[in-house]
């Protein structure tokens, strides 16, 4: 199970680390116009350059957990604008079969999202970091799941 | 990792940006950093990385510190990637041991506090200087460039880059979606600032590209797919049909003046109507017409038994034709004048224009034109026969006259046997004179025997002759003897003098016989359309009340209703019929062998579930009526004597195929009611109709099922604007004359009001193939078979430029467009004032009034948080412009303008702007809160009033003005997106397409060798649209010109040894790219095939598939990278 210790919170100026992975084409033109629109948004979140959503492999977002991060997105173009088709129909369902794997494995599911960003919505993805990013701190730092110890009669 | 003696040496290169990433991101501080970082060398602030000063230094610092990996932290990778790339190149290494952090976009431009996007920029570098140690020298692939170009679009901007490359001797395909290229700028009148005339100088362009040795004009096509990469697209066109062969077509223009259809003219705005075939404007190009015809056939003929084509014959009739809307009636069904009368018309149900007020009266059009020829000369053509084979066509109702009126037509030599004395069936001994005179059936039916059809009366087959006999001499027979029995009821009282039968008692009243002792009242058991027409009649022969009894229900929605016509009810119940629903005949009543009356009693269902007739009653009694006579007129029985040797169906008809018609002999042929029971006059002429067919087909030995079967689904058809209009009601004849006798009801159309029902019809599929442009071309050049063609084309580069749409102004509903026909667009007011337009630039009012005030209205739809934010950034000018236009033609006029701001940014045009201001045109600033046409004052009636603030003076306007223009906002086209799936193009929020580079790529977008030019971009006018026409024509030129292209090697590999070959990744690549080798057992990618999105990467179980650039070990690293504290 994870634990959040609230008071550890409270005590630290803890801040949530936020992975997301951008697909070239829109969600990372979508950060790069933020930026240009000079949008303000929560610095949380560090954007991956992916060439397309379809491309993030379960082990990316695992490995990121596992270095430490409370929370991992993913964000594609929107269903039927794919720029090589249909790579974010195969992210989705990827996703979905993580998410529940994550679940299993005792991780809040809040913490992985899917979000479909088109290159021209900057706000749609300052508005997603800015959200996420609060109510990560809701949620407070992650707590990797580790294993009990066995019994002995077990081994 | 590297192996020791590669041991990454890493040089970071931190940016400034000038203020732009030093004011939030302390740079000295993120320099110290990155120094402690594994592997790196070297660390540097520069002011700008991209300058030749920064450029220089990573060069100088990599050769002196022997760095093999080079980290510039600066802007987005979009911007300068390959800027930095070139550099490293230049400094010796490969460009791909490259890595670049995004810390202004991604950092120093989003994060408030300094403190924070430092932070977060020392994060980012840390997953460069991870990741670049894991960059491996990749090399590059070139492909070859094909030097052909498509170009989508024949606007301004599709023009002037079609005609740079063509003109550098390149091959381009431009394809232009309407009939002719030239686009908005076609449509409009003058440009600004220098007025000059746009069609002066824009057709010499457009007829540039109609010549130009290399350029292929692709028109009425349509782009519907493109595959491919940068140089080597291959491109699907879809090539719509014009029905017109272009070769032949000389624009002769002889089409058009015989083409009925008129529809509204889109290059006028809906201003003046075209019609169906069609060139847009006078200056096209091509010069060659197209007939416009929906993919499907108009709704009435789709519902057509028949086939019969009302649309045409409706049209036809609009336009005075009316010999030949009567042959084109006559071509599906040769009795005009009956079914003129008595259709069952479902054609009507489903006229499009009944969805906006009434459908179009077609059956009475159709008596119209029956009518006029009857009254008028009308010969019969005598038709000799051409072929050998004799065909037999046994009664001489509907459906055999039809079959022995087209078998004639084929040169068969036919004879027709008729058991009664007259020919006609029911049409013309039954059918009672109020509703059709006996020789006005008589007169259809006479036609078809006077064609040369050997007609034999009195002649009963199983009496007079037998079905054997007629074998013997014909080589084909058709059997429709219809239903002669009157169904019976098995009723209490049935046998009593004075109960009558439907049919019979209809023939003895036709032959003028009037039946004795009706008596005063009369019931009729029935609620079909015989016991409708036996209670009329009944009236008519003199009894004073007259009740209909029947099981059904009145109404005519419900699974229940009566099987009668709704106008036939309607017409009863006016002359006072009573229809009692909902009741069965219980008992006859009579004394002394004569009726009384009859019991009745309560149904509560008619037909079971399944359809059937199954009545059930309640038990309850129901009214008892009082009758001198009961008329029972609930169908009829067939009589099959003579016939025993064929096969019979359900409920004692003749079998026969529902396709065919063809009974269980081979030769002999069934249909009408004998086959089918009792629908429709015109269910009956449909059977002779296929009967024709088949007996033909059988007579030449081909099959008779191929091809037959009728699609009639429903046909979807787009709305358009319809002007409300009731149907011409035609006259009838008062209820208290007609009564007395058996005069006709319907008084038929007058010529005028028959033109004015007929033009009610909207042409909602456009051309009604009538046939007459086939018939009066001379070059033999329509071709109304013409189906769609799908061409092929390999290109190297693609420049969209499909233009604009403009703002829809019913979005602003307090501007009363559409409402007040005196609110117009600016593009309407374009063909307004244009020399070519619908007034031959004449400005007056809808009405045709002349104009004394004009109010202009800027920014209808733009610079509005409720509809468009962006500017349209011409309208200002062109506002402008129209004020100058009207001046000029009107200098009597007064023009009143209304802005939020001018916008007059381009050359010559503050000046313009400026002179403009010191004219008498009144500038008021201020946003026009409504447009009314209420008056405030009596002379200001018939005006619309403009109400709104000048806000320079504060003061509320009311401006009563007799014209008020839009200036409509620019939209992307309305189909904009289905473009960009199929080119996989980013679009704005709006709908237009993204450049790659707002400064610096404005033609370019991130597709390489895709380009975008003119207002598909954004709003631009005329100038800007030419010059991003010839900016994409440079690009495209420019990568011809090399001949070759270097494609990014960041694709995917298969490790051989690793590969399971568990096939995993060949479903999931989208492009094919992926083989299995059956020998080696395992899968392989074709690299130039490959377009490196990496889907498959992800998906292999063994981690045997490499994506260069993106593998899993540098993204682990930038992961861990950016994590680490």
């Amino acid at each position: 199970m994870v634990v959040t210790k609230e008071e550890n919170v409270k005590q630290t100026d803890w801040e949530p680390k936020i992975i997301g992975f951008l697909c070239k084409w829109c969600s990372y033109s979508a950060a790069d116009l933020a930026g240009i629109s000079r949008m303000d948004y929560p610095p949380n979140a560090i954007f991956i350059k992916v060439p397309c959503s379809g491309r993030v492999d379960p082990t990316f977002v695992l490995k990121a957990f596992a270095d430490g991060a409370d929370a991992v997105f993913i964000a594609g173009c929107h269903l039927g604008d794919c720029h090589y088709i249909e790579g974010n129909y195969k992210a989705m369902r990827r996703y979905e079969l993580l998410k529940a794997t994550l679940k299993q494995m005792g991780l809040d599911e809040r913490r992985f999202r899917l979000e479909w960003i088109s290159s021209s919505e900057a706000k749609h993805l300052k508005v997603f970091v800015t959200e996420f990013t609060e109510q990560l701190k809701e949620l407070g730092p992650i707590e990797l799941p580790t294993l009990a110890p066995l019994a002995k009669e077990e081994i | 990792m590297s192996t020791e003696e590669e041991k990454p040496r890493i040089g970071v290169f931190i940016c400034k940006c000038g203020k732009n990433i030093a004011s939030k991101v302390a740079v000295e501080n993120v320099a110290k950093y990155a120094e402690d970082l594994e592997n790196v060398e070297f660390s540097q602030i520069n002011t700008f990385t991209c300058s030749a000063v920064g450029q220089g230094a990573i060069e100088e610092a990599v050769k002196t510190h022997n760095l093999n990996r080079v980290v510039v932290a600066s802007c987005s990778p979009t911007m300068h990637e390959s800027t930095f790339q070139t550099v490293t190149e230049e400094a010796g290494l490969n460009k791909y041991q490259f890595q670049m952090a995004n810390i202004r976009e991604f950092a120093s431009w989003v994060t408030k506090d300094p403190e924070q996007a430092t932070e977060k920029a020392k994060r980012l570098i840390s997953g460069a200087v991870a990741r670049v140690g894991y960059h491996e020298p990749l090399e590059e692939s070139i492909v070859p460039i094909n030097p052909n170009t498509l170009i989508i679009g024949g606007g301004i901007a599709g023009i002037s880059a079609a005609l740079k490359i063509a003109d550098a001797g390149h091959r381009v395909y431009l394809v232009e979606k309407t009939p002719s290229i030239g686009g908005r700028m076609a449509q409009l009148d003058k440009t600004f600032p220098t007025l000059d005339c746009a069609a002066c100088i824009l057709t010499p362009k457009m007829v540039d590209i109609g010549k130009h040795p290399n350029v292929e004009l692709l028109s009425y096509s349509e782009v519907v797919s493109v595959d491919g990469y940068v140089g080597n697209f291959q491109a699907k066109i879809r090539k719509k049909p014009r029905y017109v062969d272009m070769e032949k077509c000389t624009a002769c223009d002889d089409c058009s003046d015989v083409c009925p259809v008129l529809v509204p003219d889109e290059f006028n705005e809906g201003l003046s109507m075209r019609r169906a075939i069609y060139v847009p404007f006078p200056q096209a190009v091509p010069q060659k017409y197209t007939i416009d015809k929906h993919s499907d056939r108009s709704p009435c003929r789709v519902s057509c038994p028949i086939d019969n084509n009302p649309h045409a014959y409706v049209r036809l009739i609009s336009e005075q034709k009316y010999d030949v809307a009567l042959s084109k009636i006559r071509e599906a069904n040769p009795f005009p004048s009956i079914c003129g009368r008595v259709c069952e018309h479902t054609c009507e149900d489903v006229c499009k224009r009944g969805e906006y007020d009434d459908p179009v009266a077609i059956m009475s059009l159709k008596r119209f034109a029956s009518d006029y020829f009857r009254n008028n000369e009308d010969p019969v053509e005598v038709i000799t026969p051409t072929r050998n084979e004799k065909v037999a066509i046994i009664g001489a109702g509907p459906s055999g006259l039809t079959c022995a009126n087209n078998l004639l037509e084929k040169g068969y030599p036919v004879t027709v046997f008729e058991q009664s004395d007259k020919p006609g069936g029911l049409m013309t001994s039954c059918l009672p004179s109020y509703r059709i005179p006996e020789e006005v059936a008589m007169y259809d039916v006479k036609r078809i025997l006077d064609r040369g059809a050997n007609y034999k009366n009195n002649t009963k087959v199983g009496k007079d002759i037998t079905l054997e006999d007629l074998q013997k001499e014909y080589q084909a027979i058709f059997v429709a003897i219809g239903m002669q029995n009157p169904a019976k009821l098995d009723l209490p009282g049935i046998d009593l003098k004075g109960v009558l039968y439907g049919l019979p008692f209809l023939k003895e009243v036709k032959t003028g016989n009037k039946p004795k002792d009706l008596g005063n009242k009369v019931i009729v058991i029935g609620g079909g359309n015989v016991a409708i027409d036996c209670a009329k009649s009944a009236l008519r022969l003199g009894a004073k009340e007259v009740n209909v009894v029947c099981l059904e229900s009145r109404d005519l929605s419900c699974d229940d209703a009566m099987p009668a016509h709704e106008w036939e009810i309607e017409d009863t119940e006016e002359e006072g019929i009573k229809i009692h629903t909902y009741l069965g005949p219980e008992k006859i009543l009579g004394e002394d062998g004569k009726i009384k009356g009859m019991e009745t009693k309560v149904c509560v269902s008619v037909y079971s579930e399944d359809g059937s007739f199954h009545p059930l009653y309640s038990g309850e009694k129901g009214p008892t009526l009082e009758g001198d006579t009961v008329i029972i007129a609930i169908g009829q029985r067939t009589d099959l004597t003579g016939f025993e040797s064929l096969e019979t169906g359900i409920a004692g008809t003749l079998k026969a195929d529902n396709i065919t018609y063809e009974t269980s002999q081979p030769g002999i042929f069934a249909g009408g009611d004998i086959v089918f029971g009792t629908p429709s006059v015109v269910n009956a002429v449909m059977e002779g109709t296929e009967a024709a067919i088949s007996i033909d087909r059988f007579l030449n030995n081909e099959d008779l099922k191929a091809g037959r079967i009728k699609d009639m689904s429903k046909v979807e058809i787009v709305d358009r604007d319809v002007e409300i209009k009731s149907r011409v009601r035609m006259s009838k004849a008062p209820v208290a004359e007609r009564i007395k006798d058996f005069r006709e009801i319907d008084l038929g159309y007058s010529e005028e009001e028959a033109i004015t029902e007929a033009e009610r019809c909207i042409s909602c599929a456009v051309c009604c193939e009538c046939l007459e442009c086939d018939i009066i071309c001379e070059p033999k050049a329509i071709d109304h078979t013409q189906k769609e063609e799908i061409l092929e084309v390999d290109v190297g580069a693609i420049v969209v430029a499909t233009g604009f749409d403009g703002f829809d102004a019913t979005r602003k509903p307090e501007y009363g467009y559409k409402k007040y026909p005196n609110v117009i667009t600016s593009l309407e007011f374009e063909r307004l004032s244009s020399a070519s337009g619908p007034t031959e630039g004449d400005l007056i009012t809808k009405d045709g009034r002349p104009i004394e005030s004009v109010a202009i209205i800027h920014c209808v739809g733009s610079r509005d948080i409720n509809t468009n934010q962006h500017c349209s950034r011409l309208c200002c000018m062109n506002a402008l412009k129209d004020a100058n236009i009207i001046r000029e033609k009107l200098p009597d006029s007064t023009v009143y303008e209304f802005y939020i701001d001018i916008r007059a940014a381009g050359k010559g045009y503050e000046e313009y702007y400026q002179k403009m201001l010191r004219s008498d045109i009144r500038i008021i600033r201020g946003k026009v809160a409504e447009i009314t046409n209420i008056p405030d004052t009596k002379e200001d009636e018939g005006k619309l009033i403009v109400v709104a603030e000048d806000t320079l003076i504060g003061a509320i306007l009311r401006v009563p003005v007799d014209l008020v223009i839009l200036m409509v906002g620019i939209e992307p086209k309305k189909d904009a997106r289905d473009l960009a799936h199929i080119l996989h193009l980013p679009c704005t929020e709006e709908g237009f397409y993204v450049e790659r580079h707002p400064k610096l790529a404005p033609t370019d977008t991130v597709i390489e060798g895709i380009h975008v030019a003119g207002t598909c971009q954004f709003p631009k006018d005329v100038p800007d649209s030419v010059a991003q026409g010839e900016s994409a024509a440079a690009s495209v030129l420019s990568k011809i010109s090399r001949g070759e292209y270097v494609t990014e090697p960041t694709k995917a590999h298969i490790e051989d040894d690793l590969c399971s070959g568990c096939r995993n990744c060949i479903g999931l690549c989208p492009y094919l790219a992926i083989s299995f080798d059956e020998e080696k057992e395992i899968a392989h990618i074709d690299t130039a095939v490959c377009a490196g999105c990496g889907v498959c990467v992800a998906s292999c179980p063994s981690g045997a598939i490499i994506h260069k650039g993106y593998t899993d070990e540098q993204i682990f690293a930038e992961i861990q990278g950016v994590l680490t504290d």
